[in-house]
């Protein structure tokens, strides 16, 4: 197809997923990033679009409990999955702050540290600035937080 | 960013996913992992009408293994492959799934996405050069079997119909007494590699009975490195005959100059990760528990 072409009519997909526990459903065009859905459509900004290029991991979330980029796939191929994002993680630590628990949480940043995504472990670790979160779900400024600029130009990628 | 707007199709099986693109032409593709082809529509190097996803079908994601052949349904993912006991056997595939990219990647990308798509930085391709591979490619009219080496044509092209697609991946399980490595040098996890060595020995004491090396990222494919093997194969492994084997994998590489280094860097590079798989080759052929990861910069 020319770059400049667009197919007539695109038929919307719907979808069911369930987000940090929570089940939703909603119709989506099929180029909708699952990251655009987490962020626009469920407003849950947590989420952060990094280099948007599948190379930083700052939009990783655990789908049916693996990480992925959510910048790498359609919200359409979610459907029928169980996210889990940051503000799920919060959660669960809030809800149970003992030993184990804890461990839990230590064991998905580990996770996310053994890819090289520095960025996820701030937004893992290290809670976001309430400006930054309210910028964000303004959606008018930059994605990335301050911290997540110095580990991308540390990172070197090509 | 967002890609080009494009009509989602979820295939149910392998089959209906050929007969899709049977019907839906040259405009459509096919959704396996998606680490490779989102990126490039978000880019809109890639503009597809069409998107047929295969992350619904059932029974495409499996490791079996049956009479000395390892078979690797097309949706396996390489998370999948490195979690594998069977593949733990066979160490150079281990480096290989274990390497690709971040764990985030790992966890989406599939080998035979990653064959189909023939990218001459891809990893698998490189690694399935040195053991005998074959690709089953199912289309509307059956299936058929083709040798990796015939499989892959050129960059980013294989022998694929537009309406075949990749079924499973065949790989024959090497003999008693083999050992082979895959290294890859990377400026950071997600990035391609600069350059790649595969080498697959078969050890008869001292002597190398057989051997393959196949080197990435310096040619429009992976690279048979066949003098180098010649330098090897039916002699005593020493610092001279290892010595002669680098010298000509080096001058097999044909590699292009770009952002990740100039080509006079790449062979040298190429040389240098040759030396080292050989060296852990053999400590493997020999029995040794080597474990070795993908090479930062």
């Amino acid at each position: 197809m020319p770059d400049n072409a667009m197919p007539d009519r695109i038929e919307k997909v719907p979808i069911q997923l369930k987000v940090n526990g929570k089940s939703y459903s909603r119709t989506v065009e099929p180029r909708k990033l699952l990251v655009e859905l987490l962020r626009e459509d469920l407003d849950l900004t947590g989420t952060h679009v990094g280099c948007d290029t599948t190379y930083c991991g700052a939009c990783t979330v655990l789908m049916n409990g693996a990480a992925v980029k959510s910048c790498t796939m359609f919200a359409v191929q979610a459907d029928g999955t169980e996210i889990l994002t940051v503000e799920g993680l919060e959660k669960e630590r809030r809800a149970s702050p003992h030993p184990k628990s804890l461990w839990r949480l230590l064991r998905i940043a580990m996770r996310v540290l053994y890819a090289g995504a520095h960025a996820l472990c701030f937004t893992v670790i290290v809670p976001e600035p309430a400006t930054e979160r309210k910028r964000n779900a303004q959606g008018d400024c930059g994605k990335h937080l301050p911290l997540y600029r110095i580990s991308e130009y540390s990172e070197g990628n090509s | 960013m967002y890609p080009r707007a494009f009509h989602y199709h979820r295939a149910g099986s392998l089959k209906e996913a050929a007969t899709m693109l049977a019907q839906l032409g040259d405009d459509a593709k096919l959704l396996a992992g998606g680490q490779s082809l989102i990126p490039l529509m978000k880019l809109r190097f890639a503009n597809p009408a069409h998107l047929v996803d295969l992350n619904f079908t059932s029974g495409t994601s499996y490791i079996k293994r049956d009479n000395g052949t390892l078979r690797f349904g097309a949706l396996t993912r390489h998370a999948e492959i490195e979690a594998s006991v069977v593949v733990a056997k066979i160490p150079i595939l281990h480096d290989c799934a274990a390497g690709i990219a971040d764990v985030q990647v790992r966890n989406r990308g599939t080998i035979g996405g990653s064959l189909a798509e023939a990218d001459p930085s891809g990893d698998w391709a490189t690694v399935l050069f040195t053991l005998s591979t074959e690709v089953r490619c199912l289309g509307t009219n059956g299936e058929r079997t083709v040798s990796l080496t015939d499989f892959i044509k050129d960059a980013y092209t294989t022998a694929l119909a537009h309406d075949e697609l990749v079924s499973e991946v065949a790989v024959k399980m090497p003999a008693e007494g083999s050992g082979g490595a895959y290294l890859a040098f990377k400026r950071s996890a997600p990035v391609y590699p600069t350059a790649s060595a595969a080498v697959q020995f078969t050890m008869d004491d001292d002597v190398c009975k057989d051997v393959a090396i196949a080197l990435g990222c310096v040619g429009l494919a992976p690279i048979r490195a066949e003098e180098a093997e010649r330098a090897l194969r039916g002699r005593p492994l020493t610092e001279k005959t290892i010595a002669g084997a680098v010298d000509a994998a080096r001058a097999a590489a044909d590699p292009q100059s770009d952002m990740r280094g100039s080509a006079d860097y790449k062979r040298t590079l190429v040389g240098a990760l040759v030396k080292r798989a050989i060296e852990i080759a053999l400590r493997r052929a020999r029995g040794e528990q080597v474990e070795v990861s993908h090479i930062y910069a």
